[in-house]
């Protein structure tokens, strides 16, 4: 039982910002995953929930209590770090055995609890083997077993995946879901990657220069960015933006005129999903020719250039056309995301 | 590298090492097989006008012409090995059947020139190595926990004793023990025995020497520990502590091991560098109360009469009391090395 609340936290190094006024409450049991590009004051702010960085201002508070002046293991949490930090000196019970022998839990339990946390991470065989002697995803499993095995109140995971090949980290993804949901503890997850964080999340914050740009589920910062730049960094390929001008609710801008939106006169950025979009020969709000084509498998990319920037859509996978053909890309507006073209906030709650 | 190319890398090294390595330790070994010629004596009469005397002469001409003839002397074998100055086999066999307890037979072991220096140089080599080894670790862990402003003072503060050139070291400190010296005083006040002497006792002039010793040492074992703290692995030790590890479990489980290797390291060098005592025997004048086998080999060449052949066996004998001092270590990497590969 754990619920975790920031109020106000900001951690600065002289004047360089490194999470500025975050305030969130976790709840018990919550899987949170902090979400950004690099140097966005992520891991800063897992850090300081664990208590190896210092805020510069603002309380933490784990279960009701403040922790800013608790060591980080006086405060009950466990972190698996993403170069696993396994001592190498020791075999991998040992490793896993760790918090408990250094915690002077009663010695009889040790290897119940080693034994149980090794099963759940399916490492039973490799036990007596030292660190060096495994592959990076058996050792990331290590690394998880010796965050579970002592139970902790809350779990904090900073970029576990990243150091894995694409296919182990699909797999180990699965099992971390799997995990969260058997063990049901607070979770902070700390990542770059958005596929993991809709995957994972129950809550996923975007963090972008230390400063939080949206809190919310993952359909709900998928379908309803609060600004360019969340609608910009989540989706595969991320939303496709559009600087322009609206008049009478028509939208134009080089090549592109949409209407029937509802938006105030003036400029603004206009951003869709290329899953959204229509590829046809004519008819559709952009025409242009095309710019490149990719291949995906399940589907062709079309993207085509509108002023500085590429604009993609999905077309059908067995859509077929020459580099320079003319295309037309048919928006439906109820798909349409408006953002404010100086602040880039979102203009009006839903699409269109 | 190929093999071709590595030989004519390595040739100067190699023949530097023959010339200067190689061929001083054969020549060494060699001498140390030779004794010395006895004199060529020659019994002449010599007659007065009332009687003949036969009377037994050095004949310094024949002495001379033989010991220019073999310069090495007359080969000995190993005799020189198990003579009195050396390993003493008849008398400790003596000395063997004589005792009753085995006090008895150290006690009185401890009367022959080479037995009396070993003991002093063994207990020497294995307390000074573990705690110069110890206090060089405190002091790094120390000097890595101060704030960047103090360390490059402290750093330089605790590399002086390496600094300063041992004999001078030992001087100093020698003077300071004195009973009229600043610690020779203070002992005696603190003791209450105004006819206390450091210098007259056996047991607080090894101590003094061992103090000297890892005074003289600590700064070097520091230094190198100190570098390997540099690299210490950040992540392991955060990880440590939010497992649950005190400050010094900390050090138990992630500094040390990490910095093992060089814990070996210095620990052999400084093996080998402590079994070999000498300056600090000189400076303190403490041959009455103990001595080594590097002290025996400076008196055996240092008299009137240069015993080359008694030095060169316990040359001989020190080089192999290092070779097994090192051997456990050396045994240990090459199986490591071996491990990995």
């Amino acid at each position: 039982m754990a619920e975790i609340v920031l109020s106000g936290v900001s951690k600065r190094w002289g004047s360089f910002v490194g999470v500025d006024k975050f305030d969130l409450t976790i709840p018990d049991r919550e899987f949170l995953v902090l979400l950004g590009p690099s140097g966005c004051g992520k891991t800063t702010t897992m850090r300081m929930i664990a208590g190896l960085e210092d805020p510069t201002e603002g309380d933490i508070l784990i279960d009701g209590k403040v922790v800013n002046n608790l060591e980080p293991k006086d405060r009950d949490v466990a972190m698996v770090f993403q170069s696993y930090a396994l001592y190498p000196n020791m075999n991998v019970y040992e490793n896993i055995r760790f918090p408990l022998k250094v915690r002077g839990a009663d010695p009889a339990t040790h290897k119940d609890k080693v034994m149980r946390a090794s099963a759940m991470v399916e490492l039973d065989d490799f036990l007596d083997r030292k660190p060096a002697e495994l592959s990076g995803g058996q050792r990331q499993r290590v690394a998880l077993a010796r965050a579970i095995v002592r139970e902790p109140n809350v779990f904090l995971m900073d970029e576990p995946l990243s150091n894995l090949d694409a296919k182990l980290r699909v797999s180990t993804r699965a099992q971390i879901k799997n995990l969260s949901h058997e063990l049901a503890v607070t979770t902070i997850y700390v990542t770059h990657d958005q596929i993991e964080a809709m995957t994972l999340a129950d809550r996923v914050v975007v963090m972008e220069k230390g400063v939080v740009q949206q809190v919310g589920s993952p359909t709900e910062i998928y379908n309803y960015p609060a600004n360019t730049f969340v609608a910009g960094f989540i989706g595969n390929p991320a939303m496709n933006l559009l600087d322009g001008m609206i008049s009478g609710g028509v939208f134009t801008a080089a090549k592109t005129e949409i209407t029937g939106l509802q938006a105030p006169d003036g400029p603004v950025t206009l951003g869709f999903r290329a899953e959204d979009a229509e590829v046809t020969d004519q008819g559709g709000q952009i025409t242009a020719p095309i710019y490149t084509l990719e291949l995906l498998g399940d589907a062709t990319m079309v993207s085509v250039r509108i002023g500085g920037v590429l604009v993609s859509a999905k077309a059908d996978k067995s859509f077929r056309a020459e580099i320079d053909d003319m295309v037309s890309i048919r928006i439906p507006h109820d798909h349409c995301h408006l953002f404010d073209a100086t602040t880039g906030l979102r203009i009006g709650d839903k699409p269109g | 590298m190929k093999h071709r190319t590595f030989f004519w890398f390595f040739l100067p090294t190699g023949l530097a090492m023959l010339l200067f390595i190689a061929a001083p330790i054969v020549s060494v070994v060699i001498q140390s097989l030779f004794t010395p010629h006895e004199a060529v004596f020659r019994t002449v009469e010599s007659c007065t006008p009332f009687t003949c005397v036969q009377e037994t002469i050095i004949d310094q001409e024949a002495t001379r012409a033989l010991r220019e003839e073999a310069p090495l002397g007359r080969f000995a074998g190993l005799d020189i090995y198990f003579d009195r100055g050396h390993l003493a086999v008849n008398e400790v066999a003596l000395i063997w059947r004589a005792s009753n307890t085995w006090a008895e037979f150290f006690n009185r072991l401890g009367n022959l020139p080479f037995y009396r220096a070993m003991a002093f140089t063994l207990t020497y080599t294995f307390t000074v190595t573990p705690l110069l080894i110890v206090l060089g670790l405190m002091i790094a862990l120390a000097v890595n926990s101060l704030h960047r402003h103090l360390k490059g003072l402290v750093i330089f503060f605790s590399l002086l004793p390496m600094i300063v050139t041992p004999l001078i070291g030992s001087l100093i400190l020698f003077w300071m023990i004195d009973s009229r010296g600043i610690i020779g005083s203070a002992i005696q006040w603190m003791a209450n025995d105004p006819g206390l002497s450091l210098k007259a006792s056996t047991g607080l002039t090894w101590i003094m020497l061992i103090v000297y010793g890892v005074w003289h040492s600590a700064p070097f074992a520091f230094v190198v520990f100190y570098a390997g703290l540099q690299t210490l692995p950040k992540d392991q030790l955060e990880a440590a502590q939010i497992d649950g590890a005190t400050r010094w479990q900390q050090v138990r489980y992630v500094v040390i091991p990490h910095i093992m290797p060089l814990v070996t390291f210095v620990a052999l060098i400084q093996l080998m560098d402590n079994f070999r005592v000498f300056e600090p025997i000189v400076g303190f004048n403490a041959e009455a109360h103990a001595t080594s086998l590097s002290w025996i080999i400076f008196n055996d060449l240092g008299g009137e009469t240069r015993q080359l052949s008694a030095a060169a066996a316990t040359s001989v004998m020190t080089i192999i009391g290092v070779a097994i001092l090192l051997s456990p270590v050396l045994v240990r990497t090459w199986r490591d090395f071996k491990g990995k590969h």
